[in-house]
């Protein structure tokens, strides 16, 4: 099953499933899909379930909360995140079971990496002062994290949050806050969604297209699929599947 | 309380996840879901590798045939669990009782597992990999 939420943008009015195979997205919370498109992807979710970041309607002065959509069936309220978080573009577990939460800002200070513990509900910083900090990646090989800006830099971190190194310049120049990354389980590359799917070597700066995405559109989701090996990127109105071996794309939505 | 939710964040798009702090001498959970596969037996294994990984008519085992390979396949004391049944909603829980030594810090291995019956392999997870820290 593939999860999709849907905008306006930076608002979600639902979220919908589209079978692997394709078709018509089916509504599971929120009102029925509207031709602003999705604006989040989670493919073949353990449980069936996601979690994303949400304010609540018509509250002053709210702040986003953590929310965990669980199998795909109940809408729970995990955390009330920090004011300082108005962007949350990705979020990915680490091997502690802990969620790595990656808040954009082009503020010198706001943006950067935290860690939400589920048992206790706290939220700590990982990585402070991560300016343009857009997508976020483990690097499969080594376990550091990769964090790639709007600038079209990409920073290695250690576990620890401590910036060991930077790549100057390896996304494109283009890029911006939307820009998406995945692990590439097989070989260890990273993936990336920006006007292409770009194969990024972590170790040298290498990069490769794989594919063409759809002209003018906004990656706002790209996720893997362990049962069918696939990857899913998902633009605006369309949803896509790629055979990353091949670069071969077939519209499911 | 109604929520306009923002962006979708990437979760749980894995058949294997870690829980807890993998130090020396810690007992370090390991998740395996599956839900497909409820009530079919399982099989995991843990490698120093997995990028060239076991060739497979079902897939490639994202794990490289090393020593730890051996080990895990061979230990139950150590590798507890990491064979058995998956319960009704194809969940089964691993732990890796990992030695008290420190000089294992920064080490980084890779689990994975695979589900199987009457005519072989049937589901090969992704690695998960792993860092002592």
């Amino acid at each position: 099953m593939i999860l999709l939420a849907n905008g306006p943008l930076p608002y979600v009015l639902g979220v919908y499933a589209v079978p692997h195979g394709g078709g018509s997205p089916t509504t599971l919370f929120g009102t029925a899909m509207a031709a602003t498109g999705a604006s989040g992807l989670a493919a073949a979710p353990r449980n069936d379930g996601i979690l994303f970041t949400a304010l609540p309607f018509g509250v002053a002065q709210a702040t986003f909360q953590l929310l965990h959509f669980d199998r795909a069936r109940v809408l729970r309220t995990l955390s009330a995140l920090p004011p300082t978080f108005r962007f949350v573009p990705i979020g990915i577990v680490d091997q502690r079971g802990d969620l790595l939460l990656l808040n954009y800002s082009a503020d010198a200070v706001e943006g950067g990496i935290f860690r939400w513990s589920p048992p206790a509900k706290t939220l700590t910083t990982v990585a402070p002062a991560l300016p343009n900090a857009a997508a976020m990646v483990e690097d499969l090989l080594t376990g550091d994290l990769r964090v790639g800006t709007a600038s079209g830099d990409v920073h290695r971190l250690a576990r620890s949050g401590q910036i060991v190194s930077t790549q100057r310049g390896v996304l494109w120049s283009f890029v911006n806050a939307r820009v998406k990354f995945e692990t590439h389980l097989v070989d260890g590359s990273v993936l990336a969604a920006w006007g292409n799917l770009l194969r990024y070597d972590p170790r040298t700066g290498a990069t490769a297209t794989l594919a063409p995405l759809v002209p003018g559109g906004i990656p706002l989701g790209l996720d893997y699929n362990p049962f069918h090996r696939d990857h899913y990127v998902t633009q605006n109105v369309d949803l896509q599947r790629y055979d990353i071996t091949t670069g071969r794309g077939v519209q499911l939505w | 309380m109604q929520t306009f939710p923002s962006d979708v964040v990437t979760w749980g798009s894995r058949m294997l996840t870690g829980a807890g702090i993998p130090t020396p001498g810690a007992v370090y959970a390991i998740h395996l879901v599956v839900p497909s596969e409820s009530g079919r037996p399982f099989r995991a294994g843990a490698a120093l590798g997995a990028l060239t990984g076991i060739p497979t008519p079902a897939g490639r085992i994202p794990l490289d045939p090393d020593a730890l390979l051996l080990i895990s396949l061979t230990n139950p004391a150590m590798f507890r669990g990491f064979a058995g049944l998956l319960d009704a909603t194809g969940t089964a829980t691993m732990t890796l009782a990992i030695p008290h030594a420190p000089g294992l810090r920064g080490l980084r291995f890779f689990v994975a597992a695979l589900t199987y019956g009457p005519a072989g392999i049937r589901r090969i997870t992704e690695p998960l990999g792993i860092l002592v820290e």
